[in-house]
This record gives C-alpha cells, structure tokens and sequence, in this order.
C-alpha cells in the first residue's frame, strides 16, 4: 500500500478481491517438479545410506517368510528367498540411479567431443565420422547395447559402457548440429581473424551453445538408459549380484505372478517413478532454456 | 523422382556394407567357443572338427572376407545350433514380428494423434492435464512391466485374454498395446506440441479473421501442418519396435525376431546374430526411405525441389 511520505510499496502475497482471498498460483508444473525433486532426494539417500530406510537385510534369506504378501512388518510383501521387498528395491536404488547417470555422463561427454570436433572441422573428417555414426545407428540401440554387453562382460561398468555407446550417436548428432550453426555466425571467424587458438575458440565460444540441446538431452536420457538398463537385468543380460538390481528382481517375479503379483509389480514402479521424475525435470529444463517452446 | 529413390538407395549401400562389418566384429568379440558350446563335454578332437566344419579355425581377416562374399550372394551360412539355412529360420519368425509391429504401430498413431489433437485444442483443460500426465506415464513405464500388469490384469483375474502364444487375433492385443503404449506417448506429446506452434502462427490468425469456423480451421489448415513432423517420429517408433519385440515377445512367450535373436546370443548362434541384426539394420534404412519419400509426397515444398 503507497502510503503518503513513503517511498515503501508492500505487496502482499495474498490479495484480496472483492473480499474473497486468492493464493499465489501453483500450477501443475510447480507440483510436479517439487514432487520429481523430492522422490529423486529420497532414492539419492536410499543410494548413499539405505540402513536408514530400513532395518533388514538385502540378501537375509528366511524360508519362513517365502512369499508374504504387503503388510505392516514387510511394506511391500516379501519375495521367494524370504527377502523383504522394500529393502531390496532401497538397497537396488544405487544400481539403478547409478547406472542411469553413468552412461548419459559418459555417452554426452563422448558425444559432446565428437560433435564439437566433426562440426567446427567439417570436411573429411566430419563425412567420416557422419557415415561411421550413420552405420552404428541402423543397429537399433537396445541390441546394440545387449551385443555389446554379452561381449564385453556382465559387469556393472561394461553394461554402462554398452548402454553409453548405444546412444553416443544420437548426443554427438544434436551437438554436431548445434556446432555447425555457431560456427556459421560471425563472432567466429572475428575470434580466428584476431588469431584466437583453436582449443580457446571451442571451449570458450562453441561449448556454451551446444551444452543447453545436450543438457535437454542428457536429463531425458538418465530416464531412457535406465529404462534400457533394466531391460537387461531383466533379459538376465545385465549384473547378477548379491543383492538383486530393480529389473532382475521383476524377471524373478513373472514365475510367481499368480501367487505374488508384488514381487514384480512394486520394482516395476519404482522404475516408472524414477523415469518419470527425471522426464518431468528434463522437460522442465528444456520449456525454460528454450523460450519459443509453448507452454 | 525416380532418380531421387534411386540415388537413396545406392547411398545405402556402403551404410549396408559398413554395417555387415561393423555386425561382424562384434560377433566375433562375444566370449565363449561356439564349437565347445555346441558339443557339450570336453571331448577336443570333436571340438575341433567342428570347429573346422563351421570355419571357425580360419584366421579372422579369412572369416571376414568369406562373410561378406557369401552375404552379397544371399548365403548367410547355417544356423550352429541346429544346421538350418539361417535365412529360412528368420524368414520363419519375421511374419509374427511384423504382424505384432504393424499392428502395435497403428495403434499408437491412432491413439497418439488423437489424444495429441485434443490435448493441444483443449489446452490448460482437465482433458489436457489429463492426457499429458497419461502420456507422461506411457513414456516411462518399461515395456516389460506394463507387459507384466497387463498379463496380470487380463489374464490371471479377469481372465479375458491369453498371456502366451502367438497364433490368433486374441493372442496379439495385449502384446500390441504393451508395444505401441510407449510410441502412442511418444506421438501424442510431440502432436501436442506442434499444433500448438502451428495454431500461433499468423495465418491461423488471419483465417479466423476471415470468419473461417474453427473446425474447418483446425482440418484445412492447422492439421496438416502440425502432423507433417509426425511422419518422421512415426518412422522412429516403428523401427525401435524391434527392440521394443525382444522383450515383449520374452513375456508373452511368443515366436519373433526378437526371441530368436536373443536366444542366438545366447547360445552364440554367431550366423543367426549377425543374419538377424543385418535384416534390423536395413529395416531401419528402409523405413528412413520410406519417410522421406512420404515426405516428399505430402510436403510441396519437398516434391517441387526434385
């Protein structure tokens, strides 16, 4: 209220219209990324510290409890060794998330590199690199990454490595086509006439307006590679650990569908819930970083 | 016209070629003995005749240059695991696949570009809310669990539909909707989004100005705009159902390229593996093919710049 002899505006937050009280609008999207937020937080936590999430153990095998159903001491039920659900899907936690943020980090880095360097050179070496990702890319990523993965290995890093290289194409094209619009406008030549290094011009000019199509891409494929990650856990491609990873624990559970439909439903939606939050963050990341896009 | 197909599919070619290689190399890096696998105990003299009999003790650079010689005739050798001509067993398996794609495709650009549509002309509506959250949801859900809560669901308490097998109508609308889900999400949001940049251009304006209905509006104008990008996205989803079939024909225990594909690596059936990715990868450059030839025959700005 502008009160005579002061130079103080308040607003108030509530306003009052015609003496009915409006709040501040939430819209749909704030609610959505609060909640994203706050479930990636907790599978966070349940990554670095899943004592705190519960008292039982992962790979605590007690016949006397094969199959139970959701309860009060077993939130989820329990599977066919006696394990408690909620514990083996915290304790998996890790696995997931890791693998998810590994692969986009390696594939996005290996794709940034390759991008940046076929489309600020162009000529033969970009025809080359162009025809080399064409030829990976007629092989449908997720084969790709099964080949690659029973070839190299089951473990934990080959299947990142697998999953990283099946989507290393698809990162360098979008960086490629974001360095060949850069490179066209006139800052860049202005750098190289006043002899700017090459490694300067990449770093300081190029690499910022490729890093927002890559970041869009990055958050959107953490969802896609874990999805593609426990697919092979599932196809029993992937790690086989001690403690059972999200999409293996789901393959185990098709035998006792009838008996325990938990023991594959509650993994698969704690993956669904993962991909979500991270679809949900990376279109949030991309309406603000592009501002054509319509709401 | 004519020169432009022609032109397109002599570019293939090295693509083909690079990929025949790049399959090969591969293969050959996958662990284990085929010969040892196939004849079981430790007996070393069976082992190595086999391992004579299916080439396998020629040096590499020998093996490569066999491969591809045979491959350009046609001859992709013999299955290991059961001496079948490997192009007769996927020839074999295809049709299942393709029904399942075909079918599973349709339903997602029904589907998808419809909610699209809707979600897009209704905008900040419930239905609008709605069918973004739904899409959101289709998008993330790994095919193998919805495959899972489908089977659940229908087969074993509704007990609608049957959870395996591949021979009826009946058998394939499951499989199909846990396949085509994901492409229907896929689809509905990128609909969503391009009629909404198409309804804001300034034509749109200019005809509603002109007193033109909404409705005559929307599938004169702003459709046929809006649903060109949706040719290529099309294009995508229907190539990654390969991928998408592995795991669904696994759950739905049902014949296909897929089961056969990784049981192959499996069992490192190295013919059937590389036959099978071969067959994938000229898929995907046919249906490239495809969609831009659809473009051209949709877009006038395309067809008139041959």
């Amino acid at each position: 209220m502008l009160r005579a002899g002061s130079t103080e505006i308040s607003v108030p937050l509530v306003k009052k219209k015609n003496g009915l009280l409006r709040l501040p609008r939430i819209s749909f999207s704030h609610i959505g990324i609060f909640l994203s937020a706050a479930f990636l937080l907790f599978l966070t936590l349940c990554a670095i510290a899943p004592e705190l999430f519960t008292s039982y153990s992962p790979v605590d095998m007690n016949a006397e409890l094969l199959l139970l159903p959701p309860s009060a001491g077993h939130w989820l039920g329990t599977d066919h060794f006696g394990r408690d659900m909620w514990t083996i899907l915290v304790y998996g936690a890790r696995s997931s998330m890791l693998l998810g943020i590994l692969s986009v980090l390696i594939g996005s880095v290996a794709g940034l590199i390759i991008g940046m360097i076929s489309g600020y050179f162009g000529g033969w070496i970009d025809t080359i690199t162009m025809r080399i990702i064409d030829v990976i890319m007629t092989i449908p990523g997720t084969l790709l990454a099964i080949i690659i993965a029973v070839a190299i290995g089951p473990t934990f890093f080959n299947v990142v490595l697998a999953i990283s290289i099946a989507y290393i194409p698809s990162y360098a094209r979008v960086v490629r086509s974001a360095v060949m619009s850069i490179v066209s406008r006139s800052y860049i030549d202005a750098a190289r006439t006043i002899g700017t290094p090459v490694p300067v011009i990449m770093l300081r000019h190029i690499l910022p307006g490729c890093l927002s199509p890559l970041l869009v891409m990055a958050t959107i494929g953490v969802g896609m590679s874990i999805l593609a990650g426990t697919g092979l856990s599932f196809l029993g491609l992937g790690v086989i650990k001690e403690i059972p990873d999200w999409g293996y624990i789901l393959s185990e559970g098709r035998s006792y569908i009838t008996v325990a439909w938990w023991i594959s439903v509650f993994p698969g939606l704690f993956i669904t819930l993962l991909v979500v939050a991270f679809n949900i963050l990376g279109d949030e990341l991309r309406d603000r970083l592009d501002p054509r896009h319509i709401r | 016209m004519l020169r432009y197909i022609g032109n397109r599919l002599l570019l293939a070619v090295p693509v083909i070629f690079g990929t025949l290689t790049l399959v090969f190399l591969i293969v050959h890096w996958l662990p284990g003995d085929p010969a040892r696998i196939l004849v079981g105990d430790d007996n070393e003299a069976d082992i190595q005749y086999l391992r004579e009999q299916l080439g396998l003790h020629l040096p590499l650079w020998r093996q490569y240059l066999n491969y591809m010689w045979n491959s350009i005739r046609g001859d992709f050798g013999h299955s290991f695991a059961n001496r079948q001509p490997v192009m007769e067993r996927l020839l074999e398996q295809l049709p299942a696949t393709l029904s399942l794609a075909v079918v599973s495709t349709l339903f997602s650009i029904a589907v998808g570009v419809l909610l699209g549509i809707l979600s897009a002309v209704f905008r900040n509506k419930i239905i609008d809310y709605v069918i973004r959250v739904l899409s959101l949801f289709a998008i993330s859900m790994p095919k193998f669990w919805l495959a899972i809560l489908l089977i659940l669901l229908f087969s074993v308490h509704l007990k609608l539909l049957p959870a395996i097998g591949n021979g009826s109508f009946k058998q394939l609308i499951m499989p199909a909707f846990a396949l085509g889900v994901t492409g229907a999400g896929i689809l509905a949001r990128m609909v969503r989004n391009s009629v909404l940049e198409v309804i804001h251009e300034q034509y749109v304006l200019t005809l509603r100005s002109k007193g033109l209905s909404e409705r005559k509006i929307l599938y004169q104008h702003v459709l046929r705009n809006a649903l060109l990008p949706a040719l290529t996205v099309i294009g995508i989803i229907f190539a990654g159902l390969v991928e998408g079939a592995v795991v669904t024909e696994t759950v739905f225990s049902r014949q296909g390229i897929g089961k056969l594909i990784v049981d192959a690596i499996n069992q490192k059936d190295i013919p059937i593996i590389q036959a099978a990715v071969l067959i994938c990868a000229v898929f995907n450059i046919l249906i490239n093919l495809l969609v831009d030839l659809a473009y051209s025959l949709v877009d006038p700005r395309v067809r008139n710049s041959f």
